[in-house]
């Protein structure tokens, strides 16, 4: 009896952990995700439609470059990357851009260059992240391809 | 314990200061918004309150699948089945594993360089970088922001992709050294 006690115990206390880990890794990025919400949100209040199809131009090779860049950029929760990402789609961008910029978002990392250069080599590091960058451009032309069908 | 793991969320606490700066400095923007134009701050505010109830349940579901991925796949059991085979095997492996990881890349660095050591390819370190772009844990939240159809696609080819990258990764890497 006493024995199924202690493993009940057991593991109530790595369920615990758990989640208190997962609090943990999570409550980092609620801050994040309430400050991009309102800088997006005030963005889009301020900056009509018109202004991100100026920097999307809806050209098929340029537009996923422009999305896959600004995914190689940015840091942060993947969340955060379906956020912008499904907002940009409202907002009149291209699948194509929006697919780039998801996939680039976690694939390429410039701002964690450093990092991975330290753990595996500077030019593993920068071969992986330019096939990166143009493999996102790449299957964002594909998915928009395949939407077709 | 209480006390144990009460401190361990201390902790946590004071490493999200920048990002609760970050939060600051948007509520102090906000703030002059307010004093500034009226409008904009109204329109801005019922914006955010919108997006933010939109995605508040998806948020608590990729909380929940964190915590059982944290109970059934730890890092040292994964290190366990990657480290020997580099075959089609070892591909499919570190490519699950790639899909599985949570948590930001450069926590898992240290395991995957001492898997280097251990004779890991560069090949199989990129497909399981690349991989990382799949996520399960979040797969709710892009089908409701992309739909079904383009979040099936997407994760298809990224896991497709990453083997080519891997190939080329290799190539330029290990081809030149």
């Amino acid at each position: 009896m006493n024995f199924l006690n202690l493993e009940e115990d057991r593991k109530q206390i790595k369920l615990r952990i758990a989640i208190l880990k997962t609090w943990k890794s999570f409550s980092m990025s609620i801050p994040i995700i309430i400050t991009v919400l309102l800088f997006i949100s005030f963005v889009q209040v301020v900056l009509p439609k018109e202004e991100y199809s100026k920097i999307f131009v809806g050209n098929t090779f340029l537009d996923s470059f422009v999305g896959a860049t600004l995914g190689s950029v940015s840091l942060g929760n993947p969340i955060l990357s379906y956020i912008i990402g499904g907002e940009m789609l409202k907002d009149g961008v291209s699948l194509i851009a929006v697919a780039a910029f998801i996939i680039s978002w976690v694939s390429v990392g410039i701002t964690q260059l450093p990092i991975e250069a330290h753990f595996f080599g500077k030019k593993f590091a920068i071969v992986r992240n330019i096939a990166a960058f143009f493999g996102s451009m790449f299957i964002g032309i594909l998915i928009f391809l395949l939407m077709k069908i | 314990m209480d006390n144990k793991l009460n401190n361990n969320n201390g902790k946590g606490n004071g490493k999200n200061l920048g990002a609760l700066i970050a939060v600051g400095v948007s509520i102090l923007f906000y703030f002059s918004l307010y004093i500034i134009n009226k409008s904009i701050f109204i329109k801005s505010v019922n914006k955010f309150w919108e997006s933010l109830t939109m995605i508040l349940p998806f948020l608590f579901f990729v909380f929940i699948i964190m915590v059982i991925t944290l109970l059934l796949f730890k890092p040292d059991k994964i290190k366990k089945y990657l480290g020997k085979k580099s075959g089609i095997k070892g591909m499919l492996l570190t490519s699950v594993a790639g899909i599985l990881s949570v948590g930001p890349a450069y926590l898992w660095y240290p395991l995957i360089a001492d898997l280097k050591e251990d004779g890991m390819r560069e090949k199989l370190i990129t497909i399981f970088i690349y991989n990382r772009a799949i996520k399960l844990q979040l797969f709710p939240l892009m089908i409701f922001y992309f739909g079904v159809k383009f979040s099936v696609i997407e994760s298809l080819l990224i896991f497709i992709f990453s083997f080519i990258i891997g190939e080329i990764v290799e190539i330029f890497t290990v081809g030149n050294n």
